[in-house]
């Protein structure tokens, strides 16, 4: 086993440069893909609606928006699974182990922060949570409990990623320790 | 308001979202001690299981820690309670 991780660890050096363009590429996809349609339409739209929260078009807005917020985190979560393909390439490639404190910080802020957030999210927006297929099977007690949960996850999400990406990105770059 | 790009509601019943302050305040706190309690000594046991250096759990380390749980239980708090407490003023 270590003879094979060291073949292929020598193999994939000479692609090093290769392997962290497309998982830089990738990792600002991820990072920053729906920033925009989060801070600019779904926040401000529903903080309209939880000011109006009987208006039933404020409720189509709401709807709309987060409709369209499923679809548009699909860059962001075709993203996530090519970083945790390369991430492991790039290891290799770069002799990169868990001497090096901000590698081993990357690796739990990976498998304990970043994994669970993007499953969650995942199920949320793309699979039994999504709020098209929810409407357009006929369950719509579902839709405004998971339209809800969703929400909160956002929400709670927000301050995590935000100083947790950022840190990421300098544990990457500057190597601090 | 009425545009065709809306999806119907249909019987989709909207209710108000209720967020208490009491629990916004109780999910700043565990997200700050997963911090304390999770990340930082999963960090520090990595690093003693690979190679076996133990300065994570040093003064400096775990008051690093400590410190970064509560500013960012803080920040966390902050951040949530300008999604959920709307006020009266559109955005």
């Amino acid at each position: 086993m270590t003879a094979l991780l060291e073949s292929s660890s020598d193999w994939l050096a000479e692609y090093y440069v290769y392997i962290k363009f497309v998982h830089m590429v990738f990792a600002a996809m991820w990072a920053w893909s729906t920033v925009v349609g989060y801070s600019n339409f779904l926040v401000p739209i529903f903080r309209d609606w939880q000011r109006n929260p009987d208006d039933m078009d404020k409720a189509r807005l709401r709807n709309w928006a987060m409709e369209r917020f499923d679809d548009g985190a699909v860059l962001e979560h075709i993203a996530f699974p090519m970083l945790i393909f390369t991430g492991p390439l790039l290891m290799l490639a770069g002799g990169w182990t868990p001497d090096s404190g901000w590698f081993a910080m990357k690796l739990v802020l990976v498998a304990l922060l970043f994994l669970p957030i993007e499953l969650t999210d995942i199920y949320l927006a793309h699979m039994g949570g999504n709020k098209k297929w929810l409407r357009e099977t006929g369950q719509p007690e579902a839709y405004e409990r998971t339209l809800h949960l969703h929400w909160w996850f956002l929400v709670v999400s927000t301050p995590i990623v935000a100083i947790s990406i950022t840190f990421t990105f300098y544990l990457a770059i500057v190597k601090p320790f | 308001m009425s545009f065709d790009l809306f999806p119907p509601l249909g019987d989709i019943k909207p209710r108000a979202l209720i967020a208490p302050d009491k629990t916004v305040n109780r999910i700043a706190i565990a997200l700050g001690a997963y911090i304390a309690f999770v990340l930082y000594p999963a960090y520090g046991l990595l690093r003693l299981y690979w190679t076996g250096d133990t300065s994570a759990f040093d003064f400096s380390g775990v008051s690093t820690a400590a410190i970064t749980s509560i500013l960012f239980a803080v920040f966390a708090r902050r951040t949530m309670m300008r999604y959920f407490n709307v006020g009266a003023m559109a955005d």
